[in-house]
């Protein structure tokens, strides 16, 4: 291709991603760039994601900080940047501070407003107005109450940021699916209301107040921002997260642009606005394109002042993860067809944290053996790698006997067991070999409803135990690995053994 | 409000505990899928053709959709 034919297919690239809603000449209009991010979930350091690429580190935060500052100084008076939430919870480096790097890295960056995930609250209250004194940008609710009487305490509704002249409303909304992800104890005085009940109000304070823009910075999910923006009119952008979608392309809803740029850091988006100042109207934006992708490869720009204060955490966290947790008087050993003393001791960790008669826990979720000693985080999470979480159900007599059933079957996907026991009699015909069930000591009912507290990935009916599928009163709770380190700490010394908790004759 | 919500993969009804995310659809559906997903093998797409995260939250009715990925480089797909 020669170089007026390039030229040529630029110019017409140009007209086509840009699409041009008004009949104003962009001359009039102002720039306006939204910068946004969502569900970081602390993954500011780079890291290896098979789903994205086979070859290169994505994501980190000195290369998307690099990415942010190319993009703000293009437009340096006319840049917002924006986070949809849940950014702090996931990974080391942002857990065991309780999301104070990234906070860090937020600062930094200028941030203008961050609308409030579901996991922002998973640390409890406290945490999160730790971080929120930290911030140096406001953390946004609408759609949160508390039974005491407003929002949830230092959460604004929206917040007024002007650029070019351009007034503009952002307005945080939080999925109300936080009622039912979230530990009860950490929402137990909030409700979490319809984001449509509570906008149009918002929306026409905010218009009172002289803004002409309304930038909905939605933890809602894809699916749910469409829902908005049509019911809800007057919405001019919505930034979202919560579905982790890469949205390449804005979708367009009646007058509504919505993005979202997927998860982890793997994008920054980018969202090109030309604006009438005087009517305030949108009058053309980016249709096409708008993430870019964060690839942390030799050739990637970093900031290095995001790149030190990340490796001055990275460097905390080493010493961390040597901290013992626990210790063990017996090695911690696996057995891959049958009961173990670490199955036991995870099961018995599991029962525990969710109050429940039952703990079970999937054979396969425990990774690796460990030697008697001290048990030091690192080794943690070695024995246990998954982001499990910790889930708690009802579920009938019958059902449990239908799990038991279905583990004595198996044997390469074997139960452990926590306040249950069971003898099997092999020669009877599959489904029918549980001779003896016992719970808490007495023989299981199974009319009876029994509270089952197991992982969340056996709870989607993992490993072919579709029975927990059909639990009732789901309660979340911590992940697995806070689970086992705070049964460790306050148990130990811990001697596991097995106890012939499942027996097999015949 | 029901606990449980109906979502599809490829189609097909899946029951799901409300509040799970896409990785617990694709285990109900079909373990095998997750792993694959896990490892890269395939991508994992919304309704629209926009790829979604394992950890991505599901609404009721969510259609979520798997194919073999064509690139090693997820970034060059759309």
């Amino acid at each position: 291709m020669n170089r007026s034919s390039r030229i040529l297919l630029l110019a017409v690239w140009c007209v086509l991603a840009w699409a041009i809603p008004g009949n104003l000449q962009a001359s009039q209009a102002v720039p306006i760039t939204i910068l946004h991010m969502n569900d970081l979930h602390g993954h500011i350091l780079p890291y290896l994601d098979k789903t994205i690429r086979e070859d290169k580190k994505v994501s980190g935060a000195a290369t998307f900080a690099a990415i942010i500052q190319q993009e703000r100084a293009r437009n340096p008076a006319g840049t917002l940047l924006l986070s949809a939430g849940d950014m702090f919870q996931g990974t080391p480096i942002s857990n065991v501070f309780k999301g104070e790097p990234v906070i860090e890295v937020m600062n930094a960056l200028q941030f203008d407003a961050m609308a409030l995930g579901n996991h922002e609250l998973d640390w409890g209250r406290d945490a999160l107005q730790q971080l929120r004194t930290a911030a140096r940008f406001p953390f946004l609710a609408a759609n949160i109450s508390s039974t005491g009487g407003g929002g949830l305490e230092g959460a604004r509704p929206y917040v007024l940021v002007s650029r070019h002249g351009v007034k503009m409303a952002v307005i945080g909304l939080i999925t109300a699916e936080a009622a039912y992800s979230t530990k009860p104890a950490h929402v137990a005085d909030l409700s979490f209301l319809e984001p449509a009940t509570v906008l149009p109000e918002l929306i026409k304070r905010a218009r009172g107040e002289g803004a002409g823009l309304v930038i909905v910075l939605s933890h809602l999910g894809l699916d749910a921002d469409e829902e908005l923006a049509r019911k809800v009119s007057g919405i001019d952008v919505i930034v979202g997260g919560h579905s982790h979608t890469a949205v390449t392309d804005p979708v367009r809803i009646n007058s509504t642009i919505i993005v979202q740029a997927g998860y982890y850091g793997i994008y920054v988006g980018v969202l090109g606005l030309e604006v009438d100042p005087k009517t305030s109207k949108i009058v053309r934006y980016t249709t096409r394109d708008v993430l870019r992708p964060v690839v942390a490869d030799e050739h990637a720009p970093a900031d290095s002042n995001i790149a030190a204060l990340v490796e001055r955490y990275n460097n905390e966290i080493k010493a961390e993860f040597a901290r013992v947790v626990g210790k063990s008087e017996v090695d911690l050993v696996r057995q891959p067809m049958a009961e173990s003393n670490v199955g036991n001791l995870i099961a018995d960790a599991i029962r525990e944290a969710g109050a429940a008669d039952i703990g079970f826990q999937n054979g396969g979720g425990i990774r690796a053996d460990l030697p008697a000693g001290d048990v030091t985080l690192e080794e943690l999470y070695t024995l246990l790698p998954f982001d499990n979480l910790v889930v708690t159900m009802t579920l009938k007599g019958e059902q449990v006997l239908e799990l038991l059933e279905a583990s004595g079957d198996q044997h390469t996907r074997i139960l452990q067991l926590s306040g249950l026991t069971a003898v099997y009699d092999m020669s009877r015909p599959a489904g029918s070999r549980v001779v003896q069930a016992i719970v808490q000591g007495e023989k299981l009912r199974p009319e009876a409803q029994y509270r089952v507290a197991t992982n969340d990935f056996l709870a989607a009916g993992g490993d072919r135990f579709t029975t927990f599928k059909e639990g009732s009163n789901l309660v979340c709770g911590d992940t697995l690995r806070d689970v086992v380190s705070d049964y460790l700490s306050k148990h130990s010394r811990v001697k596991p053994e097995v106890e012939d908790r499942m027996a097999f004759k015949n | 409000m029901d606990e449980q919500i109906t979502v599809f993969v490829n189609g097909a009804p899946v029951q799901i505990h409300r509040g799970m995310k896409v990785k617990h659809a694709l285990i109900a559906f079909d373990q095998k899928i997750y792993a694959a997903a896990m490892d890269g093998r395939i991508i994992v797409e919304d309704s629209r053709g926009f790829r979604i995260g394992l950890e991505g939250a599901l609404s009721t009715g969510a259609r979520i959709l798997t194919r073999p990925r064509n690139s090693p480089h997820c970034y060059d797909e759309k």
